[in-house]
């Protein structure tokens, strides 16, 4: 039944879907923005509007594949942009502080505790937040979405030649900066 | 296995641990309010204000680096150490036990053989989050969750759903996690006799309505105990709980009828009704910290966004201050307190927030027993 005033049929097929793809993927996206970011809240926000986004853009989608490829792109570009606004803001803070700005130099101690301890999640995880975004974003990708090298290519729009290269050089600084040996 | 093969096992199970220290709420309306130009006046009368706080959240440094110190944000199996004793009085017992399903109170149900069976595999135990209930602060009507993290031998991250859900809904009712005390017991008498899970929906099947002996509100969370532990365990999002009671019976403790479908609150800056204003996050119940600097880590919802802490020695204050969270008491915020470095031995950190109308008490606190070898 269709009266005036409710959304048309373009608008109907967008919210279905919508809502199936939010069903299926919300929580793993946030969780993916969540080990980028860090912070629950601005993890929530870049991947509603990534589902806004979608939603806005259904109608040249139109599969559900298709949109999730799109939710993935979306949520790591939202995510690179709110490093990107952090960083600034870090920055500033550290200025103000006079503090340290060498992530290096406050992760000194989990690298020696990991030499000892062996292989602790901490340790893995401080080592991973200390690669090149690029690198950090295709071991995730990988290893928490278990994504294919071609889907991490179209979500990081890189070729898949490059994906292979971020992910080895990743894996050998992870291995080199939790003293893996 | 070969060093790559292990260290890809070893972010693997980095990731999945990290990733689950989030429960993200549900914005599906949101979503869909927002995305329709026509009805979203609506919703942006309340949902506006949040995005504008939620944008100005202050950033902690160090994004993976908040925990600079070595203090891992998640027990791992291995190394989910649980003192025996309470973290109240004596934060002093080091990892010595590993975490069971058998309650050692007389009188609790005893868990089935799927949550205390060891897999005869060597598959590392997944840590469950588990839900309890517990008085926040001085007022002993307000009792809202509280969340550990327990590992239940040959409960793997490869079990299924409804074993997971099973097993941390049975330690939800019936364990009491070693070294702690104030967990509210409101499921005596109770068993968990079935949970089926689907897409849509998650059923939990109890033995009966249970005791009437706790206020209302403490019974409405502690349905919601099971909601968001079985929800968690299985780790699909917001399935809708509907609950069956086996003998026929209408409503859980004869207050919260089984007819309807239950869920977590429907966005973040709701979960005070479910959640205790200050959890700490980190480190963990009985954590033993390396050397170097502690960082305290948690979340807190609480009047200007401001909280409390003791740094304890056998129940000695060692120093104190407060912090500010990321939020204020309009949403659910993250908080950080730089302890600097502690000498070996048993601490615990008090976080805490003092009534707004009388210093004296306290309207919301919780303590956290950790050592530093």
């Amino acid at each position: 039944m269709t009266t005036m005033g409710e959304p048309g049929s373009a608008q109907r097929e967008a919210d279905d879907a919508v809502t199936e793809l939010y069903a299926a993927h919300w929580q793993r996206l946030v969780r993916l923005a969540w080990l980028l970011l860090h912070d629950a809240g601005e993890a929530e926000e870049v991947v509603q509007d990534a589902f806004v986004a979608l939603h806005a853009h259904w109608s040249g989608l139109r599969d559900p594949a298709a949109g999730a490829a799109y939710l993935r792109r979306a949520v790591l570009n939202g995510a690179r942009s709110a490093l990107r606004h952090r960083g600034v803001k870090e920055r500033w803070a550290a200025s103000v502080r006079g503090g340290p700005d060498d992530p290096g130099a406050r992760t000194g101690p989990s690298a020696e505790e990991s030499a000892v301890a062996g292989l602790s999640r901490q340790s893995i995880l401080a080592a991973l937040g200390r690669l090149p975004t690029r690198q950090r974003e295709v071991l995730i990708l990988r290893y928490y979405l278990d994504l294919g090298e071609a889907q991490i290519a179209d979500a990081l729009d890189i070729s898949p030649g490059s994906v292979k290269t971020h992910a080895s050089r990743g894996l050998a600084a992870l291995r080199s900066g939790t003293e893996w040996t | 296995m070969n060093d790559d093969e292990r260290m890809v096992e070893a972010l693997r199970g980095a990731l999945d641990e990290q990733a689950a220290l989030l429960e993200p709420g549900d914005r599906l309306d949101e979503i869909l309010a927002t995305a329709r130009p026509s009805r979203s006046a609506w919703a942006t009368s309340w949902w506006l204000p949040l995005a504008a706080a939620a944008a100005v959240v202050a950033v902690v440094t160090g994004v993976w680096l908040g925990l600079p110190d070595g203090s891992d944000p998640v027990p791992a199996s291995s190394d989910l150490p649980l003192p025996t004793s309470s973290p109240l009085t004596s934060p002093s017992a080091g990892p010595t036990t590993t975490p069971s399903a058998g309650p050692t109170d007389s009188g609790a149900p005893s868990p089935t053989s799927t949550a205390s069976t060891p897999a005869p595999t060597a598959g590392t135990p997944v840590a469950l989050p588990v839900y309890y209930v517990a008085t926040i602060g001085d007022d002993a009507r307000m009792a809202r969750l509280y969340r550990e993290w327990l590992t239940v031998p040959g409960v793997t991250r490869q079990a299924d759903d409804r074993l997971r859900a099973r097993t941390a809904i049975e330690l939800a009712m019936a364990a009491v996690p070693p070294g702690t005390d104030g967990y509210l017991r409101t499921w005596d008498g109770v068993e968990l006799v079935d949970v089926a899970v689907t897409d849509s929906r998650i059923t939990i099947t109890l033995s009966g309505p249970g005791g009437t002996a706790f206020p209302e509100d403490t019974e409405r969370v502690s349905v919601q105990q099971l909601v968001w532990t079985a929800q968690a365990a299985v780790g699909r999002g917001t399935i809708p709980v509907r609950f069956v009671l086996a003998d026929g019976s209408e409503a859980i403790f004869g207050t919260q009828p089984v007819d309807r479908a239950y869920n977590r609150p429907a966005s973040r800056d709701l979960y005070h009704y479910d959640l205790a204003p200050i959890w700490v996050n980190s480190p963990t119940r009985g954590q033993e910290l390396g050397s170097g600097p502690v960082t305290v880590t948690g979340e807190a919802q609480v009047y200007e966004a401001t909280v409390s802490w003791q740094l304890l020695r056998e129940g000695d204050v060692l120093d104190e201050g407060f912090v500010t969270a990321s939020d204020g008491a309009a949403s659910r915020g993250t908080y950080e307190i730089d302890l600097g470095t502690l000498s070996p031995g048993a601490y615990a950190i008090r976080v805490y927030e003092p009534s707004a109308e009388d210093g004296e008490k306290v309207s919301a606190e919780t303590t956290m027993p950790f050592s530093v070898r």
